[in-house]
C-alpha cells in the first residue's frame, strides 16, 4: 500500500463516519459568552511575531556589522596626507591606502586638482599625478623645489611608513622631470586643534604645524602672516631667523634636508638666497667635503660637488699630490702652529697654493716625526678619507678632505685668538662659517677645541663631522661658543 | 527543504479532490447574529476537518462527535468575541483541541488500545471498507498525537503542509518530517498486517 492509498483509505474511513446535520446543530442551545474562556481564547502568535522580529533584528545586525566593517575599511579616513608647496592639498586614504578624497585647501590647490576624481585610486599614482600637476602649473621647478609632506596617522609606524613611501614617490616623480626636490616631511599622530586653525587659514594641518613651530621660535610673526607664505618662503623665513627646522623634522628628514639642500645649492648655486637652507649650503661650500665624506661613506657620490670643490681649490694641485701620497698627513697638518693656519686662512682663496706648499712642507716634516706614533690613528682616519686606494675619485675626495682640514684649521685659528691676523675675505668667510654652519664647522670647532694638536684629535673631529648631521643641537652650542670666542 | 516540500506536495493524492477551504472571517459576526446560513456554510466547510482533528486526538468516533458538537456550539457562543487575525481555522482547531483535551482528561477510557484489539473495536464499525478501517485504526494506534493530527488533516481536509503548520502552530519542517515518518510507519505496519 503506497502513501496515496493510505491517505485515501483514511479519508474514506473518516467520510464514512456518521455526522450531524447543520440544522440539528443550529437548533441546539448555546450560551453566548461574555468573554473568551480558556477553550475559545484566541492565541496571539507572539512566538511567530517574536521569531520574525528576532530574525529581522539578526539580519539587520549582520547587515549593519557588514556595512560598518566595509565602511571602516573603505570610507573611514585612516591616514591624511598633505602636500604643501603653496598649493595645499589634503589626501585622505582609507585603511587599505586607497584614496577616499583629495581636497584643495586653498585656491591654488583647486587649480591643481581641477575636476579630477580620485576616489578609490591608488595612493602612489595619485600623489605622482598631483606632483606632476604641481610641476605643470609651475608651482615646483628647479628653483622652487621645496615641498612639505605631512602624514597624519594615529599609528606612528604606519605614518612613518607612509611618509617614507610618499617621500620616495615625490622624489622619484620630480627626479624624472629633472628637478631635485627638497622634500621636508613630518609625521603627526595627533591633530589636536590644528585642524580648526588650519581650516581657518586655508592651509594644511602639516603647514600649520610648521607655522606654529616657526612662531614658537620667533614670536614676531603671526599666523596670518605666515599662512599666506609658500613653503619656499617659509623656509627662507626660517633661515633668516635661524630657526633650526632639523630638530622640528624627524632625523630622517634632517638627512633628507641636508642632502636636498646640497642639491638645491647645486641647482641654484648662483642664486643669492638667504634661506637657512642656502646658508647651510653656502657654509657647506666650505664643509661640503664633510658632506662628501658622509655621502662617500654611505656609498653615494656627488661628482658635481667634487668638481665645485675642486674648482674652488684651484691651484691646490700640490695639495692633491700631497694627499695622493699620504692623506693622513693632512690630518696631521692640524698639529702645525696657529701661524700656519692663519696664513692659510688669510690667503685661502688667493694664495692657497702657496700656503698649501708651506703646509705641505710642514706636514712632511711633522709627518716624519709623528708618523710612527700616530700610525694607528691614521689608519683609522684613512677609512674616512678613503685615501690610499689611488683611484681618481679617492684622490679627489682626499683633496677635498685636505681643504676641509684647512678650513678646520682656519676655524681653529679664529678660536686661538689669531683673528687679528685674519683679514679680508678669508676671515669674514670663516666667521660666516662659524656663525652659519651648524653642521660642519662647529663640529670642526668642537674637535679643535679639544685636541686639535694631535692628529688623533683630527680623527675625532673628522668623525664628529660625519655624525654631526644628526646632532645639530651640539653644533649650535659650538656655534655660539665660537661666536663668543671670535 | 523547498524541493522536499514540492515533492511531498506532488505526492498528495487528495490534492485534486479537495478544494482549498477558505473561510471568510466576516462569517463570524454573521454567526454571532444567529445567521443560520452563515453557520451552515461554516459547518459544511469545516466539519470534516474538525471531526478528523478531534478524532486524531480522541481516537474515538463518539467522543470526536461530542467534541465536534461542542466546538460548533462554542463557536456560536464566542463568535461575537472573535478577533479577525487572518487564521480562522487556527481558532477553530484551538477550540477543538482544548475541548478534546478536556474530554480526554475527564475520560476514564484508556487511549492506548492494543493493536490486536482493533478488529474488535466497534467504534469504527461504520466504516464499510475493511482495509480503510484497518488503515484508520492503524493510524490512530501506532502514530503519536502530532503525527495523527498531521496525517488526518492532510488526508481528510486536504490541507497543505504549510497550512497545517500555520494552523497547528508547528514549523513546516516539523510537519514535513512527521508526515513522512508517519506514512513510513503506517506503510510498514500495514505491510506487516498484510493489508494490500
Amino acid at each position: 500500500m503506497n502513501n496515496r492509498r493510505i491517505e485515501q483509505a483514511i479519508s474514506d474511513a473518516v467520510n464514512d463516519a456518521p455526522g450531524i446535520s447543520a440544522e440539528e446543530l443550529f437548533a441546539m442551545p448555546y450560551i453566548k459568552m461574555a468573554e473568551h474562556d480558556y477553550i475559545t481564547k484566541q492565541e496571539v502568535r507572539k512566538t511567530s511575531r517574536m521569531k520574525q522580529f528576532t530574525l529581522a533584528t539578526a539580519c539587520s545586525l549582520v547587515l549593519m556589522v557588514l556595512f560598518v566593517s566595509w565602511f571602516i575599511q573603505n570610507k573611514v579616513p585612516d591616514s591624511i596626507i598633505t602636500l604643501d608647496v603653496n598649493p595645499s592639498i589634503e589626501i585622505k586614504t582609507n585603511y587599505k591606502d586607497q584614496i577616499i578624497s583629495v581636497r584643495a585647501l586653498n585656491e591654488d590647490a583647486k587649480e591643481i586638482i581641477g575636476d579630477k576624481k580620485f576616489s578609490n585610486d591608488e595612493l602612489d599614482a595619485t600623489v605622482k599625478l598631483l606632483v606632476n600637476s604641481l610641476v605643470e602649473h609651475s608651482y615646483i621647478n628647479s628653483e622652487k623645489n621645496a615641498i612639505l609632506l605631512t602624514v597624519i596617522n594615529k599609528n606612528s609606524q604606519k605614518a612613518d611608513y607612509l611618509r617614507s613611501r610618499m617621500g620616495t614617490v615625490i622624489r622619484d616623480s620630480l627626479t624624472e622631470q629633472n628637478i631635485s626636490p627638497v622634500v621636508m616631511s613630518q609625521v603627526i599622530t595627533k591633530k589636536a586643534d590644528l585642524s580648526k586653525q588650519a581650516k581657518a587659514y586655508q592651509v594644511s594641518v602639516g603647514k600649520m604645524n610648521l607655522i606654529q613651530y616657526i612662531i614658537a621660535n620667533n614670536d614676531k610673526y603671526t599666523l596670518e602672516m605666515l599662512a599666506k607664505l609658500s613653503m619656499e618662503e617659509l623656509l627662507k623665513l626660517a633661515g633668516e631667523n635661524h630657526i633650526d627646522l632639523s630638530s622640528y623634522l624627524t632625523p630622517e628628514d634632517s638627512i633628507e634636508k641636508t642632502t636636498g639642500t646640497g642639491e638645491l645649492k647645486d641647482n641654484s648655486g648662483e642664486k643669492d638666497k638667504e634661506s637657512s637652507y642656502q646658508e647651510d649650503n653656502s657654509s657647506k661650500v666650505d664643509n661640503s667635503s664633510k658632506v662628501e665624506k658622509a655621502t662617500q661613506d654611505k656609498g653615494e657620490t656627488d661628482n658635481q660637488n667634487n668638481e665645485d670643490q675642486s674648482n674652488k681649490l684651484q691651484g691646490n694641485e700640490d695639495n692633491k699630490e700631497n694627499q695622493d701620497t699620504n692623506n693622513q698627513e693632512d690630518n696631521q697638518d692640524k698639529e702645525d702652529s696657529s701661524k700656519e693656519s692663519q696664513n692659510k686662512q688669510s690667503s685661502r682663496w688667493k694664495e692657497s697654493k702657496k700656503n698649501s706648499s708651506s703646509k705641505q712642507a710642514d706636514a712632511e716634516n711633522q709627518n716624519e716625526d709623528s708618523k710612527a706614533a700616530d700610525a694607528e690613528n691614521q689608519n683609522e682616519d684613512s677609512k674616512a678619507a678613503d685615501a690610499g686606494e689611488g683611484d681618481s675619485k679617492d684622490s679627489q675626495g682626499s683633496q677635498i678632505a685636505k681643504e676641509d682640514n684647512s678650513s678646520d684649521e682656519s676655524d681653529n685659528s679664529d678660536k686661538t685668538g689669531s683673528s687679528e691676523e685674519n683679514s679680508g675675505q678669508g676671515n669674514n668667510y670663516t666667521q660666516e662659517d662659524n656663525s652659519q654652519d651648524s653642521d660642519g664647522s662647529s663640529a670642526g670647532g668642537e674637535g679643535s677645541d679639544n685636541e686639535y694638536k694631535d692628529s688623533s684629535s683630527d680623527n675625532v673631529s673628522g668623525d664628529s663631522n660625519d655624525s654631526n648631521y644628526t646632532d645639530n643641537g651640539s653644533g649650535e652650542n659650538d656655534q655660539e661658543n665660537n661666536k663668543e670666542e671670535n | 527543504m523547498i524541493l522536499f516540500y514540492m515533492v511531498s506536495d506532488q505526492d498528495n493524492p487528495n490534492q485534486y479532490k479537495h478544494r482549498k477551504i477558505t473561510i471568510d472571517e466576516a462569517i463570524f459576526p454573521r454567526i454571532a447574529e444567529n445567521d443560520k446560513a452563515a453557520f451552515e456554510e461554516l459547518y459544511l466547510l469545516t466539519q470534516k476537518s474538525v471531526y478528523s482533528f478531534a478524532l486524531s486526538i480522541l481516537k474515538n468516533h463518539d467522543d470526536a462527535m461530542d467534541v465536534l458538537q461542542e466546538t460548533y456550539l462554542k463557536i456560536r457562543g464566542a463568535a461575537h468575541l472573535y478577533q479577525p487575525m487572518g487564521k480562522p481555522f487556527a481558532w477553530i482547531f484551538t477550540i477543538t483541541r482544548n475541548l478534546a483535551m478536556s474530554k480526554l482528561r475527564m475520560s476514564t477510557k484508556i487511549s492506548d488500545i492494543p493493536s490486536e484489539d482493533f478488529d474488535e473495536d466497534l467504534s469504527f464499525s461504520y466504516v464499510t471498507d475493511h482495509d480503510d478501517k484497518l488503515v484508520l485504526q492503524a493510524a490512530l494506534t501506532i502514530l503519536d498525537l502530532e503525527e495523527r493530527e498531521i496525517i488526518l488533516l492532510h488526508a481528510v481536509s486536504g490541507f497543505k503542509h504549510r497550512e497545517i503548520a500555520n494552523n497547528l502552530g508547528l514549523s513546516l519542517g516539523t510537519v514535513l518530517s512527521k508526515y513522512h515518518r508517519a506514512l513510513d510507519k503506517l506503510r510498514k505496519h500495514l505491510k506487516e498486517q498484510g493489508v494490500q
